[in-house]
């Protein structure tokens, strides 16, 4: 049977079809708008203006940095850092508001004195001082923000009657979005995710978070935010594939006011499913820093 | 599958330059100034998060046998293109180089992994199929 | 349970016709029970289940066992930090192969470091995930249902499909799982499991040819029956079966916290970091 090229075409675009068709109801059950489904994420990191030398990630000026593109290696192989392409089928990622977006010149309102506590911080990562000094994403810890770095794993996002759960593929995360509750827990519940409340606002979910530990970091350049940390995010679908976000960073310990960066989320191509991420369990980071510590040896 | 081959066609397209996603701190964990090149045979081949591994017999100067283990990026990406831990056999002959991780002892980051004709090893989208 | 108070006429015709004598005081109560009573013998179960829209069990919400299996899936007596209790294998006996029974043995005799969960706070695997003693929530849609464990944040998701397991994936702790419903009952089947893990303390364990199939069955709002038959023809000589009520959270504002045991020992073992 011959296939004529645009019928070729139209089967291949429906074979990378992402998983949202046309009989996904707009809203659930409980009157929520549907959201469900598994994405990639895009943005939602990004660099403030004039960084802080940073001695875990040199920089362009180092040769043997791992942001250095030149001799085209990093410290592992490309293909390492493919997936996101992967899980998008090949569709292209659409540009979209990436990144820091407010304050618009990128410069953060730190107060200054925690600010050179943070320069300081930084300085004593690489080599790290001690346990405090490591990174927390290479300790495995539960990521706390989206900004972190997730390997450009799927997020899948589940909603049963009166919540919003949020499942990440990078070490096998999940977060509850409590969409009934509207008080947040007392001041000795700190958790790494915090404790988030939400509603809907029209098609865009709200959420409130606090309560979190002071183990959250933001980025590489900001490597930890503190227990006042206060954020909401938005979540608002914009077409059947695409999820924009935006979430406003608060941290009044650290900063004289709040900050905001953008991403979004797009749904993965059909035929995606979730993929085990077993993190401490295969991680020697901490033995590669520091060596066995006794009681393991 | 179908997919897969789809999406190697597409990843040739399209493919933007993606840096590469470190799931951590390279630098605190290797020495940027202990660079290694090894050549010996490789052991094992383990698809583990958060990171990958290849284990290689390495023949030292005097003659005794060091099994060297060499850290790989986060393997779902690869896993999802269709690798797997028997896609490169134990025996086969590679050569890699990269850094020493900062405890010492016989652990580096495979930073490149060549075979012994000289093809650079996770260099392109598929799996390789002539090994399987 | 209707309470309803019924009219002095009401309930002196109602005492003519019982020709016994119900006191007074007692009178709306006999007549509530028996209100009770009768509607429920024409229903189909004694309390109904919560159902989702699609006319599942809803089996949503925060669940945990009240069972020491975590500790010994078989009878045990008390030890220090050891709550003694009766074991959840149906039949009381593992029926081990003769060779791996001394691998339990030596399991358990270095339990104390070498436990994967209680020592190496590594994933527990399945079904040992579900009887630690730290609650985990059931997130139920109609597509896919997932399982997020206290411990460990250990995770679990569960396709509801129709999809079969994936093939060559590299083996998993938590297993591969798939669902679907028999009437009202979830079975989830589970496959791809690595051998790093122990189905409790007392260093019961499996091979990477683990197969093990749940189901959940709810038997009251806040019960589930939890059975889960264990197959492995590398460790033992035929399949078993433990079986075990999960209980429902029913606390106000019940919530999943975090046991970031990875976190925790990490901070213990490299107190003193660095070493030199």
């Amino acid at each position: 049977m011959r296939l004529s090229n645009s019928r070729t075409a139209l089967i291949s675009i429906v074979l990378l079809a992402p998983a949202a068709t046309a009989q996904s109801p707009k809203k659930l059950p409980d009157g929520q708008p549907n959201m469900q489904g598994t994405y990639t994420r895009a943005g939602v990191k990004g660099l403030e203006a004039n960084p802080p030398f940073n001695p875990i990630d040199p920089g362009e000026k180092n040769p043997l940095s791992v942001s250095n593109r030149e001799d085209g290696l990093g410290p592992y192989p490309r293909i390492f850092g493919q997936g996101g392409n992967v899980l998008r089928g090949g569709q292209q990622r659409v540009e979209r508001r990436l990144g820091i977006v407010f304050p618009e010149d990128r410069k953060l309102p730190w107060r200054p004195d925690e600010d050179a506590k943070r320069r300081q911080f930084l300085l004593e990562m690489n080599p790290a001082k001690d346990l405090k000094h490591v990174e927390l994403n290479s300790r495995c810890a539960l990521p706390g923000l989206f900004e972190g770095e997730d390997g450009n794993n799927p997020y899948t996002i589940l909603q049963p009657p009166g919540k919003v759960v949020i499942v990440y593929d990078y070490n096998h995360t999940s977060r509850e979005i409590d969409l009934n509750r509207r008080e947040h827990f007392g001041k000795n519940i700190r958790l790494f995710m915090g404790d988030s409340l939400g509603h809907w606002e029209g098609s865009t979910l709200v959420v409130d978070t606090t309560n979190f530990n002071g183990h959250v970091a933001y980025s590489r350049e900001i490597p930890y935010l503190s227990e006042d940390l206060h954020t909401i995010e938005r979540f608002t679908m914009v077409d059947e594939n695409t999820i924009e976000y935006e979430v406003t960073i608060d941290d009044p310990k650290l900063f004289t006011g709040p900050w905001k960066v953008a991403g979004s989320f797009s749904r993965v191509a059909q035929g995606v499913e979730s993929l085990e991420f077993a993190c401490a369990e295969g991680s020697q980071t901490l033995q590669n820093i520091f060596g066995l510590p006794a009681a393991t040896r | 599958m179908i997919y897969s081959k789809l999406w190697i066609v597409l990843l040739m397209l399209g493919a933007a330059s993606v840096p590469a996603a470190a799931h951590h701190a390279f630098a605190a964990e290797f020495d940027v100034n202990k660079p290694v090149k090894v050549n010996g045979t490789l052991t094992r081949f383990e698809l583990t998060n958060p990171h990958a591994w290849l284990y290689v017999d390495v023949k030292e100067l005097d003659g005794t046998v060091t099994n060297w283990r060499f850290e790989l990026g986060a393997p779902n990406a690869l896993i999802r293109l269709g690798w797997r831990t028997d896609t490169i056999k134990p025996g086969t002959d590679v050569e890699i180089t990269g850094f020493r991780a900062k405890a010492g002892g016989p652990v580096g980051n495979g930073r490149s992994i060549k075979l012994a004709d000289g093809r650079e090893l996770f260099s392109g989208g598929s799996a390789p199929t002539a090994d399987r | 349970m209707r309470t309803c108070r019924a009219g002095p006429s009401v309930q002196r015709r109602l005492m003519r016709k019982f020709q016994f004598r119900i006191p007074l005081q007692l009178f709306p109560f006999v007549f509530a029970s028996l209100w009770f009573f009768t509607a429920s013998a024409s229903a189909q179960s004694p309390a109904a289940l919560p159902r989702t829209a699609d006319g599942k069990p809803n089996l949503n919400g925060i669940w945990q066992v009240l069972n020491t299996a975590a500790w010994d899936i078989q009878d045990h007596g008390g030890e220090l930090g050891i709550p003694p209790g009766l074991g959840v294998v149906e039949g009381g006996e593992i029926p081990y192969q003769s060779q791996a029974l001394a691998k339990k043995e030596q399991n358990r005799a270095k339990r104390v470091t070498a436990d994967p969960a209680e020592a190496n706070c590594f994933l527990p695997g399945v079904p040992r995930a579900t009887y630690m003693p730290y609650p985990f929530e059931i997130v139920q849609t109609s597509d896919n249902i997932a399982i997020r464990y206290e411990f460990a944040h250990a995770l679990r998701m569960i396709p509801v499909n129709g999809s079969k397991h994936a093939e060559g994936l590299p083996s998993t702790w938590m297993g591969d799982s798939r669902g679907h419903w028999e009437g009202d009952t979830l079975v989830v089947d589970v496959a791809n499991f690595n051998d790093e893990t122990w189905f409790d303390h007392a260093g019961n364990f499996h091979s990477d040819a683990l197969h093990v199939v749940e189901r959940y069955t709810m038997t009251s709002p806040n019960h589930i029956l939890y059975e889960a038959t264990i197959e492995d023809s590398k460790v033992f000589t035929r399949p078993w079966k433990m079986s075990m009520p999960l209980y429902r959270h029913v606390d106000k504002n019940a919530k999943l916290l975090e046991y970031e045991c990875v976190f925790y020992l990490q901070e213990e073992r490299y107190k003193n970091a660095p070493f030199k």
